[in-house]
Protein backbone atom coordinates (compact mmCIF):
# COMPACT_ATOMS: atom_id res chain seq x y z
CA UNK A 1 0.00 0.00 0.00
CA UNK A 2 2.82 2.22 0.86
CA UNK A 3 6.35 1.66 -0.83
CA UNK A 4 8.98 3.73 -0.15
CA UNK A 5 12.35 3.56 -1.84
CA UNK A 6 15.39 5.76 -1.28
CA UNK A 7 13.29 8.47 0.11
CA UNK A 8 15.75 11.88 0.65
CA UNK A 9 15.49 15.41 1.49
CA UNK A 10 18.65 17.39 2.02
CA UNK A 11 18.11 21.01 3.24
CA UNK A 12 21.05 23.12 1.54
CA UNK A 13 23.79 21.11 3.18
CA UNK A 14 21.88 19.21 5.85
CA UNK A 15 20.70 16.34 5.32
CA UNK A 16 16.92 15.66 6.87
CA UNK A 17 16.03 12.62 5.39
CA UNK A 18 18.66 10.11 3.90
CA UNK A 19 17.59 7.16 2.04
CA UNK A 20 15.05 6.06 3.41
CA UNK A 21 13.45 2.70 2.10
CA UNK A 22 10.18 0.79 3.86
CA UNK A 23 7.07 -0.54 2.89
CA UNK A 24 3.61 -1.12 4.38
CA UNK A 25 0.94 -4.15 3.51
CA UNK A 26 -2.41 -2.91 3.14
CA UNK A 27 -4.32 -2.94 6.49
CA UNK A 28 -1.51 -2.54 8.72
CA UNK A 29 -1.02 0.09 11.31
CA UNK A 30 3.06 1.06 11.18
CA UNK A 31 4.56 2.61 14.07
CA UNK A 32 7.13 5.05 12.76
CA UNK A 33 9.92 5.91 15.37
CA UNK A 34 12.36 8.28 16.45
CA UNK A 35 13.68 11.19 18.69
CA UNK A 36 12.65 14.28 17.91
CA UNK A 37 14.57 15.87 14.95
CA UNK A 38 15.13 12.53 12.97
CA UNK A 39 12.97 12.90 10.07
CA UNK A 40 9.81 11.92 11.22
CA UNK A 41 7.69 15.23 9.81
CA UNK A 42 9.75 15.88 6.81
CA UNK A 43 9.05 12.28 5.73
CA UNK A 44 5.37 12.31 6.26
CA UNK A 45 5.33 15.39 4.58
CA UNK A 46 6.60 13.92 1.02
CA UNK A 47 4.45 11.31 1.58
CA UNK A 48 1.36 13.21 1.50
CA UNK A 49 2.82 15.38 -1.14
CA UNK A 50 3.22 18.26 1.07
CA UNK A 51 6.64 18.57 0.31
CA UNK A 52 8.93 17.58 -2.75
CA UNK A 53 11.63 14.99 -2.12
CA UNK A 54 15.07 15.61 -3.04
CA UNK A 55 15.46 12.19 -4.60
CA UNK A 56 14.39 8.67 -4.29
CA UNK A 57 10.03 7.70 -4.61
CA UNK A 58 7.06 6.82 -2.63
CA UNK A 59 4.24 5.26 -3.49
CA UNK A 60 1.06 5.06 -2.11
CA UNK A 61 -1.83 3.10 -3.22
CA UNK A 62 -0.08 2.49 -6.36
CA UNK A 63 0.79 6.23 -7.07
CA UNK A 64 4.12 7.42 -7.27
CA UNK A 65 4.24 11.00 -5.19
CA UNK A 66 5.96 12.93 -7.73
CA UNK A 67 4.36 12.00 -10.66
CA UNK A 68 0.90 11.77 -9.35
CA UNK A 69 0.50 14.18 -6.69
CA UNK A 70 -3.85 14.11 -7.16
CA UNK A 71 -4.41 10.85 -7.10
CA UNK A 72 -2.37 10.40 -3.94
CA UNK A 73 -3.31 12.93 -1.93
CA UNK A 74 -6.93 11.37 -3.02
CA UNK A 75 -5.86 8.37 -1.40
CA UNK A 76 -4.74 9.76 1.59
CA UNK A 77 -6.08 11.43 4.70
CA UNK A 78 -3.49 13.55 7.31
CA UNK A 79 -3.07 14.67 10.43
CA UNK A 80 0.11 16.75 10.78
CA UNK A 81 1.64 17.78 14.42
CA UNK A 82 -0.56 20.74 15.30
CA UNK A 83 -4.26 20.35 13.59
CA UNK A 84 -4.91 22.02 10.63
CA UNK A 85 -8.19 23.38 11.90
CA UNK A 86 -9.51 27.03 10.91
CA UNK A 87 -10.32 28.35 14.72
CA UNK A 88 -12.92 30.33 13.52
CA UNK A 89 -15.35 28.17 11.79
CA UNK A 90 -17.79 25.83 13.53
CA UNK A 91 -17.33 21.38 13.62
CA UNK A 92 -19.50 21.01 11.36
CA UNK A 93 -18.74 23.77 8.66
CA UNK A 94 -15.31 22.81 9.02
CA UNK A 95 -16.19 19.64 8.28
CA UNK A 96 -17.92 20.41 5.65
CA UNK A 97 -15.39 22.37 4.00
CA UNK A 98 -13.30 19.57 3.79
CA UNK A 99 -15.28 17.53 2.25
CA UNK A 100 -15.82 19.38 -0.45
CA UNK A 101 -11.66 19.94 -0.96
CA UNK A 102 -11.16 16.38 -0.77
CA UNK A 103 -13.67 16.04 -3.06
CA UNK A 104 -16.74 13.70 -1.57
CA UNK A 105 -19.46 13.57 -4.07
CA UNK A 106 -21.82 16.01 -2.85
CA UNK A 107 -24.78 14.25 -2.04
CA UNK A 108 -22.58 11.93 0.18
CA UNK A 109 -20.76 15.08 1.86
CA UNK A 110 -23.79 15.42 5.08
CA UNK A 111 -23.59 11.14 5.31
CA UNK A 112 -19.46 11.74 5.51
CA UNK A 113 -19.42 14.03 7.55
CA UNK A 114 -21.98 12.98 9.99
CA UNK A 115 -19.33 9.62 10.39
CA UNK A 116 -16.76 11.44 10.97
CA UNK A 117 -18.36 13.43 13.94
CA UNK A 118 -19.69 10.62 15.03
CA UNK A 119 -16.33 8.39 14.71
CA UNK A 120 -14.17 10.74 16.49
CA UNK A 121 -17.22 11.89 19.46
CA UNK A 122 -17.93 15.08 18.34
CA UNK A 123 -21.67 15.14 18.29
CA UNK A 124 -21.52 17.28 21.56
CA UNK A 125 -19.67 19.89 19.89
CA UNK A 126 -20.27 19.79 16.65
CA UNK A 127 -21.63 23.34 16.40
CA UNK A 128 -18.95 24.94 18.22
CA UNK A 129 -16.64 27.38 17.09
CA UNK A 130 -13.32 25.27 16.98
CA UNK A 131 -11.33 27.78 18.28
CA UNK A 132 -13.04 27.32 21.96
CA UNK A 133 -12.51 24.36 22.07
CA UNK A 134 -9.97 22.43 24.15
CA UNK A 135 -6.62 21.14 22.26
CA UNK A 136 -8.01 17.64 22.93
CA UNK A 137 -11.19 18.44 20.76
CA UNK A 138 -8.95 20.11 18.26
CA UNK A 139 -7.17 17.14 18.34
CA UNK A 140 -10.16 14.82 17.43
CA UNK A 141 -11.50 17.49 14.96
CA UNK A 142 -7.93 17.08 13.29
CA UNK A 143 -8.76 13.62 13.26
CA UNK A 144 -11.85 13.53 11.72
CA UNK A 145 -10.69 15.80 8.88
CA UNK A 146 -8.34 12.80 8.14
CA UNK A 147 -10.86 10.39 8.52
CA UNK A 148 -13.86 12.19 6.66
CA UNK A 149 -13.33 10.63 3.31
CA UNK A 150 -12.32 7.22 4.12
CA UNK A 151 -9.10 7.21 2.45
CA UNK A 152 -7.01 4.32 1.77
CA UNK A 153 -4.16 5.57 4.02
CA UNK A 154 -3.72 7.28 6.52
CA UNK A 155 -0.62 9.73 7.82
CA UNK A 156 -0.69 10.39 11.68
CA UNK A 157 2.07 12.54 12.82
CA UNK A 158 1.78 12.31 16.68
CA UNK A 159 -1.79 11.79 16.93
CA UNK A 160 -1.59 11.81 20.94
CA UNK A 161 0.84 14.52 21.76
CA UNK A 162 -0.64 17.09 24.17
CA UNK A 163 -3.74 15.18 25.23
CA UNK A 164 -4.08 13.95 28.89
CA UNK A 165 -4.03 9.91 29.58
CA UNK A 166 -7.61 9.60 28.91
CA UNK A 167 -7.46 11.51 25.61
CA UNK A 168 -4.91 9.71 24.82
CA UNK A 169 -6.73 5.97 25.10
CA UNK A 170 -9.79 7.68 23.43
CA UNK A 171 -7.60 8.20 20.26
CA UNK A 172 -5.65 4.87 20.27
CA UNK A 173 -9.04 2.96 20.38
CA UNK A 174 -10.34 5.11 17.54
CA UNK A 175 -6.88 4.32 15.38
CA UNK A 176 -7.09 0.45 16.70
CA UNK A 177 -10.99 0.43 15.42
CA UNK A 178 -10.04 1.83 11.89
CA UNK A 179 -7.60 -1.58 11.67
CA UNK A 180 -8.19 -3.56 8.23
CA UNK A 181 -10.14 -0.79 6.65
CA UNK A 182 -7.21 1.43 6.16
CA UNK A 183 -3.69 1.22 5.85
CA UNK A 184 -2.12 3.44 9.26
CA UNK A 185 0.92 4.92 9.43
CA UNK A 186 1.79 7.05 13.00
CA UNK A 187 4.60 8.64 13.89
CA UNK A 188 5.17 9.37 17.64
CA UNK A 189 8.42 9.33 19.68
CA UNK A 190 6.36 7.41 22.85
CA UNK A 191 7.15 3.91 22.86
CA UNK A 192 3.95 2.61 24.50
CA UNK A 193 2.02 3.98 21.85
CA UNK A 194 3.77 1.91 19.20
CA UNK A 195 3.35 -1.19 21.56
CA UNK A 196 -0.78 -0.62 22.03
CA UNK A 197 -1.68 0.28 18.67
CA UNK A 198 0.92 -0.82 16.11
CA UNK A 199 1.56 -4.38 14.40
CA UNK A 200 4.88 -3.33 13.02
CA UNK A 201 7.44 -0.38 13.39
CA UNK A 202 9.94 1.25 10.90
CA UNK A 203 12.49 3.16 13.83
CA UNK A 204 14.66 5.90 12.26
CA UNK A 205 17.41 8.14 13.72
CA UNK A 206 18.97 10.88 12.13
CA UNK A 207 17.27 9.97 8.72
CA UNK A 208 17.76 6.58 8.36
CA UNK A 209 16.19 3.60 9.07
CA UNK A 210 17.84 1.95 11.62
CA UNK A 211 15.46 -0.80 12.20
CA UNK A 212 12.29 -2.18 10.77
CA UNK A 213 10.59 -5.05 12.28
CA UNK A 214 7.59 -6.61 14.28
CA UNK A 215 7.16 -5.62 17.64
CA UNK A 216 7.25 -8.84 19.15
CA UNK A 217 11.01 -9.35 16.96
CA UNK A 218 12.29 -5.63 17.77
CA UNK A 219 12.04 -6.84 21.50
CA UNK A 220 13.24 -10.16 21.07
CA UNK A 221 15.98 -8.77 19.16
CA UNK A 222 17.45 -6.81 22.40
CA UNK A 223 18.85 -10.14 23.37
CA UNK A 224 19.08 -11.39 26.62
CA UNK A 225 16.33 -11.06 28.82
CA UNK A 226 16.35 -9.98 32.74
CA UNK A 227 15.34 -11.23 35.90
CA UNK A 228 15.22 -8.87 38.77
CA UNK A 229 16.32 -10.56 42.41
CA UNK A 230 15.46 -8.61 45.29
CA UNK A 231 16.55 -10.92 48.78
CA UNK A 232 16.37 -10.71 52.32
CA UNK A 233 19.67 -11.19 53.44
CA UNK A 234 22.70 -10.15 51.39
CA UNK A 235 25.76 -11.72 51.57
CA UNK A 236 28.80 -11.65 49.63
CA UNK A 237 29.53 -13.86 46.95
CA UNK A 238 26.24 -13.90 45.89
CA UNK A 239 26.25 -11.79 42.62
CA UNK A 240 29.36 -13.93 41.92
CA UNK A 241 27.97 -17.28 42.66
CA UNK A 242 25.11 -16.20 39.90
CA UNK A 243 26.72 -15.06 37.33
CA UNK A 244 28.68 -18.03 37.67
CA UNK A 245 25.27 -20.25 36.97
CA UNK A 246 24.98 -21.26 32.97
CA UNK A 247 23.39 -19.15 31.01
CA UNK A 248 23.46 -16.13 33.12
CA UNK A 249 25.48 -13.50 32.30
CA UNK A 250 25.99 -10.27 33.92
CA UNK A 251 24.82 -9.82 37.19
CA UNK A 252 24.22 -6.07 38.61
CA UNK A 253 23.51 -4.83 41.75
CA UNK A 254 21.01 -2.42 41.16
CA UNK A 255 20.52 -1.67 45.49
CA UNK A 256 21.18 -3.21 48.70
CA UNK A 257 19.65 -6.86 48.35
CA UNK A 258 18.44 -6.14 44.61
CA UNK A 259 19.97 -7.56 41.15
CA UNK A 260 19.46 -7.51 38.17
CA UNK A 261 20.75 -10.43 36.31
CA UNK A 262 21.22 -11.11 32.41
CA UNK A 263 19.62 -14.54 31.17
CA UNK A 264 19.79 -16.09 28.02
CA UNK A 265 15.79 -15.92 28.36
CA UNK A 266 15.38 -20.00 28.88
CA UNK A 267 13.08 -21.11 31.57
CA UNK A 268 15.59 -23.76 32.84
CA UNK A 269 17.93 -20.81 33.44
CA UNK A 270 15.73 -18.85 35.51
CA UNK A 271 15.10 -22.22 37.16
CA UNK A 272 18.76 -22.43 38.35
CA UNK A 273 18.94 -18.69 39.22
CA UNK A 274 15.76 -19.58 41.93
CA UNK A 275 17.41 -22.66 43.54
CA UNK A 276 20.79 -21.07 43.79
CA UNK A 277 18.76 -18.50 46.22
CA UNK A 278 16.96 -21.32 47.76
CA UNK A 279 19.97 -23.20 48.68
CA UNK A 280 22.22 -19.90 49.62
CA UNK A 281 19.57 -19.16 52.52
CA UNK A 282 19.17 -15.83 51.29
CA UNK A 283 15.46 -15.45 51.56
CA UNK A 284 13.94 -14.56 47.92
CA UNK A 285 11.65 -11.55 48.32
CA UNK A 286 11.07 -11.03 44.67
CA UNK A 287 12.03 -12.97 41.34
CA UNK A 288 10.68 -11.17 38.21
CA UNK A 289 11.26 -11.83 34.51
CA UNK A 290 11.70 -8.84 33.21
CA UNK A 291 11.39 -8.43 29.08
CA UNK A 292 13.24 -5.99 27.30
CA UNK A 293 10.80 -3.34 26.28
CA UNK A 294 10.94 -1.38 23.16
CA UNK A 295 12.31 1.37 25.28
CA UNK A 296 15.31 -1.14 25.61
CA UNK A 297 15.56 -1.55 21.81
CA UNK A 298 15.00 1.82 20.94
CA UNK A 299 17.66 3.24 23.42
CA UNK A 300 20.02 0.50 22.07
CA UNK A 301 19.49 0.97 18.34
CA UNK A 302 19.69 5.00 18.28
CA UNK A 303 22.35 4.81 20.53
CA UNK A 304 24.28 2.62 18.37
CA UNK A 305 23.86 4.63 15.52
CA UNK A 306 24.52 7.41 17.14
CA UNK A 307 28.14 6.27 18.02
CA UNK A 308 28.45 4.97 14.83
CA UNK A 309 28.18 8.00 13.27
CA UNK A 310 30.38 9.47 15.65
CA UNK A 311 33.28 7.04 14.96
CA UNK B 1 -14.82 24.32 -9.87
CA UNK B 2 -17.11 22.83 -6.77
CA UNK B 3 -13.24 22.86 -5.08
CA UNK B 4 -12.51 26.46 -6.18
CA UNK B 5 -16.03 27.40 -4.88
CA UNK B 6 -15.51 25.77 -1.79
CA UNK B 7 -12.79 27.53 -1.17
CA UNK B 8 -13.95 30.96 -1.75
CA UNK B 9 -17.35 30.11 0.26
CA UNK B 10 -14.89 29.27 3.31
CA UNK B 11 -12.97 32.74 2.38
CA UNK B 12 -15.97 34.79 2.76
CA UNK B 13 -16.96 33.39 5.86
CA UNK B 14 -13.78 33.80 6.93
CA UNK B 15 -13.96 37.59 6.57
CA UNK B 16 -17.09 37.77 8.71
CA UNK B 17 -15.99 36.06 11.10
CA UNK B 18 -13.50 38.16 11.63
CA UNK B 19 -13.29 41.75 13.21
CA UNK B 20 -9.84 43.07 11.23
CA UNK B 21 -12.04 42.69 8.37
CA UNK B 22 -15.11 44.48 9.69
CA UNK B 23 -12.37 47.24 10.69
CA UNK B 24 -11.38 47.26 7.42
CA UNK B 25 -14.38 47.30 5.53
CA UNK B 26 -16.10 49.95 7.85
CA UNK B 27 -12.91 52.34 6.71
CA UNK B 28 -13.82 51.84 2.95
CA UNK B 29 -17.38 53.08 3.72
CA UNK B 30 -16.50 56.28 6.22
CA UNK B 31 -13.88 56.91 3.52
CA UNK B 32 -16.18 57.24 0.80
CA UNK B 33 -18.96 58.19 2.57
CA UNK B 34 -17.22 60.81 3.83
CA UNK B 35 -15.76 62.03 0.90
CA UNK B 36 -18.65 62.18 -1.10
CA UNK B 37 -21.10 63.93 1.72
CA UNK B 38 -18.07 66.88 1.64
CA UNK B 39 -18.19 66.64 -2.36
CA UNK B 40 -21.85 66.82 -2.20
CA UNK B 41 -21.54 69.81 -0.27
CA UNK B 42 -19.01 71.39 -1.93
CA UNK B 43 -21.34 71.03 -5.02
CA UNK B 44 -24.64 72.26 -3.59
CA UNK B 45 -22.70 75.57 -1.96
CA UNK B 46 -20.95 76.15 -5.75
CA UNK B 47 -23.83 79.08 -7.70
CA UNK B 48 -25.22 77.61 -10.87
CA UNK B 49 -23.65 80.32 -13.24
CA UNK B 50 -20.44 78.84 -12.28
CA UNK B 51 -21.51 75.05 -13.53
CA UNK B 52 -22.59 77.45 -16.79
CA UNK B 53 -19.81 78.96 -17.53
CA UNK B 54 -17.35 76.16 -16.91
CA UNK B 55 -19.81 73.38 -18.21
CA UNK B 56 -19.15 71.51 -14.80
CA UNK B 57 -21.90 68.81 -14.83
CA UNK B 58 -22.82 65.98 -12.18
CA UNK B 59 -20.97 63.33 -14.03
CA UNK B 60 -17.29 65.76 -13.61
CA UNK B 61 -17.50 66.73 -10.22
CA UNK B 62 -19.48 63.76 -8.39
CA UNK B 63 -18.68 61.06 -10.26
CA UNK B 64 -15.32 62.00 -11.31
CA UNK B 65 -13.74 64.94 -10.68
CA UNK B 66 -12.02 65.78 -7.42
CA UNK B 67 -14.74 65.19 -5.01
CA UNK B 68 -16.22 62.85 -7.22
CA UNK B 69 -17.53 58.92 -5.97
CA UNK B 70 -14.78 57.41 -7.98
CA UNK B 71 -12.14 59.69 -6.46
CA UNK B 72 -13.06 58.91 -3.17
CA UNK B 73 -13.90 55.15 -4.05
CA UNK B 74 -10.20 54.45 -5.44
CA UNK B 75 -8.75 56.25 -2.26
CA UNK B 76 -11.01 54.51 -0.34
CA UNK B 77 -9.85 50.98 -1.89
CA UNK B 78 -5.75 51.76 -1.44
CA UNK B 79 -6.19 52.18 2.11
CA UNK B 80 -8.56 49.12 2.98
CA UNK B 81 -7.81 46.15 0.24
CA UNK B 82 -4.40 45.45 0.91
CA UNK B 83 -5.83 45.37 4.73
CA UNK B 84 -8.22 42.67 3.60
CA UNK B 85 -5.58 40.17 1.11
CA UNK B 86 -2.80 40.52 3.57
CA UNK B 87 -4.39 37.27 5.47
CA UNK B 88 -5.31 35.45 2.27
CA UNK B 89 -2.18 32.82 2.28
CA UNK B 90 0.27 34.25 4.77
CA UNK B 91 -2.40 32.98 7.46
CA UNK B 92 -2.36 29.56 6.13
CA UNK B 93 1.15 29.22 6.08
CA UNK B 94 1.13 30.55 9.63
CA UNK B 95 -1.90 28.84 11.27
CA UNK B 96 -0.80 24.42 9.61
CA UNK B 97 -3.86 24.74 7.49
CA UNK B 98 -1.53 24.93 4.84
CA UNK B 99 -0.98 21.18 5.20
CA UNK B 100 -4.46 20.77 4.97
CA UNK B 101 -4.66 22.64 2.16
CA UNK B 102 -1.63 21.55 0.03
CA UNK B 103 -2.63 17.49 0.69
CA UNK B 104 -5.84 17.66 -0.48
CA UNK B 105 -6.80 16.76 -4.12
CA UNK B 106 -7.11 20.54 -5.27
CA UNK B 107 -4.67 22.45 -7.36
CA UNK B 108 -2.18 25.52 -6.26
CA UNK B 109 -4.32 27.28 -9.22
CA UNK B 110 -7.95 26.29 -7.60
CA UNK B 111 -6.83 27.57 -3.91
CA UNK B 112 -5.34 30.92 -5.22
CA UNK B 113 -8.10 31.50 -7.58
CA UNK B 114 -10.75 30.62 -5.06
CA UNK B 115 -8.95 32.78 -2.35
CA UNK B 116 -9.00 35.71 -5.26
CA UNK B 117 -12.38 35.14 -6.23
CA UNK B 118 -13.37 35.17 -2.22
CA UNK B 119 -11.59 38.59 -1.81
CA UNK B 120 -13.09 40.32 -5.07
CA UNK B 121 -16.65 39.04 -3.40
CA UNK B 122 -16.41 40.66 -0.96
CA UNK B 123 -15.29 43.52 -2.23
CA UNK B 124 -18.30 43.11 -4.26
CA UNK B 125 -20.35 43.23 -1.14
CA UNK B 126 -18.49 46.66 -0.13
CA UNK B 127 -19.55 48.51 -3.40
CA UNK B 128 -22.81 46.89 -2.61
CA UNK B 129 -22.72 48.83 0.25
CA UNK B 130 -21.76 52.28 -1.46
CA UNK B 131 -24.73 51.99 -3.26
CA UNK B 132 -26.77 54.56 -1.04
CA UNK B 133 -24.40 57.23 -1.96
CA UNK B 134 -25.33 57.24 -6.10
CA UNK B 135 -29.18 56.33 -5.13
CA UNK B 136 -28.97 59.86 -2.96
CA UNK B 137 -27.50 61.49 -6.27
CA UNK B 138 -30.67 59.88 -8.21
CA UNK B 139 -33.09 60.77 -5.59
CA UNK B 140 -31.65 64.54 -5.37
CA UNK B 141 -30.54 65.23 -8.94
CA UNK B 142 -30.83 63.63 -12.29
CA UNK B 143 -27.70 61.70 -12.53
CA UNK B 144 -26.69 59.34 -16.07
CA UNK B 145 -26.85 56.22 -14.83
CA UNK B 146 -24.57 54.76 -17.05
CA UNK B 147 -21.84 56.67 -16.75
CA UNK B 148 -23.01 55.83 -13.00
CA UNK B 149 -22.58 52.14 -13.89
CA UNK B 150 -19.19 52.65 -15.63
CA UNK B 151 -17.56 54.04 -12.78
CA UNK B 152 -18.78 51.37 -10.47
CA UNK B 153 -17.27 48.76 -13.33
CA UNK B 154 -14.23 50.74 -13.35
CA UNK B 155 -13.76 51.20 -9.48
CA UNK B 156 -14.53 47.40 -9.64
CA UNK B 157 -11.81 45.96 -12.19
CA UNK B 158 -9.52 48.80 -10.05
CA UNK B 159 -10.02 46.79 -6.63
CA UNK B 160 -9.53 43.41 -8.38
CA UNK B 161 -5.94 44.21 -9.52
CA UNK B 162 -5.03 45.58 -6.03
CA UNK B 163 -6.75 42.09 -4.71
CA UNK B 164 -4.78 40.20 -6.99
CA UNK B 165 -1.50 42.23 -6.28
CA UNK B 166 -2.44 41.35 -2.45
CA UNK B 167 -2.64 37.71 -3.20
CA UNK B 168 0.38 37.22 -4.78
CA UNK B 169 2.37 39.41 -1.78
CA UNK B 170 0.40 37.41 0.36
CA UNK B 171 1.67 34.07 -1.03
CA UNK B 172 5.86 35.36 -0.44
CA UNK B 173 5.84 35.50 3.35
CA UNK B 174 3.96 34.22 6.01
CA UNK B 175 3.88 37.49 8.24
CA UNK B 176 0.62 39.85 6.99
CA UNK B 177 2.19 42.72 7.66
CA UNK B 178 5.20 42.18 5.75
CA UNK B 179 2.17 40.98 3.03
CA UNK B 180 0.49 44.14 3.10
CA UNK B 181 4.04 46.32 2.80
CA UNK B 182 4.41 44.29 -0.03
CA UNK B 183 1.43 44.80 -1.67
CA UNK B 184 1.55 48.47 -1.08
CA UNK B 185 5.49 48.55 -2.70
CA UNK B 186 3.31 46.41 -5.71
CA UNK B 187 0.35 49.21 -6.01
CA UNK B 188 1.70 52.22 -5.52
CA UNK B 189 4.11 52.15 -8.44
CA UNK B 190 1.46 50.70 -11.19
CA UNK B 191 -0.54 53.98 -9.62
CA UNK B 192 2.16 56.14 -10.48
CA UNK B 193 2.97 54.59 -13.87
CA UNK B 194 0.03 57.43 -15.07
CA UNK B 195 2.88 60.37 -13.89
CA UNK B 196 4.76 58.83 -17.02
CA UNK B 197 2.27 58.62 -19.42
CA UNK B 198 2.56 62.21 -20.67
CA UNK B 199 6.22 61.93 -20.68
CA UNK B 200 5.93 59.36 -23.86
CA UNK B 201 5.41 59.13 -27.44
CA UNK B 202 1.82 57.64 -28.35
CA UNK B 203 1.50 54.68 -28.72
CA UNK B 204 3.58 53.83 -25.83
CA UNK B 205 1.49 56.51 -23.43
CA UNK B 206 -1.66 54.86 -24.24
CA UNK B 207 -0.37 51.38 -23.27
CA UNK B 208 1.30 52.93 -20.03
CA UNK B 209 -2.16 54.54 -19.28
CA UNK B 210 -3.77 51.53 -19.75
CA UNK B 211 -1.74 49.74 -17.42
CA UNK B 212 -1.75 52.15 -14.63
CA UNK B 213 -4.56 51.28 -12.31
CA UNK B 214 -6.55 54.23 -11.29
CA UNK B 215 -5.60 55.98 -14.33
CA UNK B 216 -7.81 54.55 -16.68
CA UNK B 217 -10.55 54.26 -13.67
CA UNK B 218 -10.70 58.39 -14.40
CA UNK B 219 -12.22 57.72 -17.68
CA UNK B 220 -13.78 55.28 -16.34
CA UNK B 221 -15.68 57.64 -13.82
CA UNK B 222 -16.30 59.91 -17.41
CA UNK B 223 -18.18 57.09 -18.51
CA UNK B 224 -16.23 55.53 -20.91
CA UNK B 225 -14.19 52.19 -20.12
CA UNK B 226 -11.51 52.28 -22.82
CA UNK B 227 -11.00 48.28 -23.83
CA UNK B 228 -7.30 48.50 -24.04
CA UNK B 229 -7.58 48.99 -20.52
CA UNK B 230 -9.87 46.08 -19.68
CA UNK B 231 -7.36 43.72 -21.24
CA UNK B 232 -4.16 45.19 -19.74
CA UNK B 233 -5.97 45.32 -15.62
CA UNK B 234 -7.55 41.46 -16.48
CA UNK B 235 -3.67 40.78 -17.71
CA UNK B 236 -2.42 42.37 -14.56
CA UNK B 237 -4.95 40.24 -12.63
CA UNK B 238 -4.18 37.01 -14.50
CA UNK B 239 -0.26 37.43 -14.13
CA UNK B 240 -0.58 38.11 -10.21
CA UNK B 241 -2.30 35.37 -9.61
CA UNK B 242 0.07 32.95 -11.81
CA UNK B 243 3.38 34.36 -10.00
CA UNK B 244 1.34 33.67 -6.79
CA UNK B 245 0.45 29.65 -7.75
CA UNK B 246 4.58 29.88 -8.84
CA UNK B 247 5.57 31.10 -5.50
CA UNK B 248 3.39 27.94 -3.77
CA UNK B 249 4.63 25.44 -5.37
CA UNK B 250 8.57 26.66 -5.39
CA UNK B 251 10.31 24.47 -2.89
CA UNK B 252 11.36 27.24 -0.72
CA UNK B 253 7.92 28.12 0.35
CA UNK B 254 7.34 25.01 2.27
Amino acid sequence: MISVDRLTKVYGSRVAVWRLSFSVAPGEILGFLGPNGAGKTTTMRMLTGFLPPSSGTARIAGHDVVQDPMAVKGAIGYLCETPPVYLEMTVQSFLAFVAAIKRVPSPQRKASVDRAVELCGLAAVAHRVIGHLSKGYRQRVGLAQAILHRPKVLVLDEPTVGLDPRQILEIRQLIRGLTGEQTVILSTHILPEVAAVCSRAVIIAEGQVVAEDSIANLTARAGAHRVRVRVARDAPGLAAALAALPGVGEVTATAPGTYAVRTDGDDASCERVAALLVGSGAGIVELTRERASLEDVFLDLVTEEAGEVVA
Amino acid sequence: MSAVWAVMKREIQAYFASPVAYAFIAMFLLVIALGFSFGVTRYALTPATVFEKYGLTIRTQLVAGSWGLVTWGNFAALFSLPGLAMRLLSEERKSGTAELLFTSPITTAQIVIGKFAGSVALYAFILILTLPLPAFLAWKAQPELAALACAYAGLFLYGSVMLAAGVFASSLTDNQFIALILTYALVVPLILLEFAVPLVRPPLDHVLGAMAVGYALKGAALGSLDSAYLVLQSTLIVAFLFLAVRAIDSPRWR
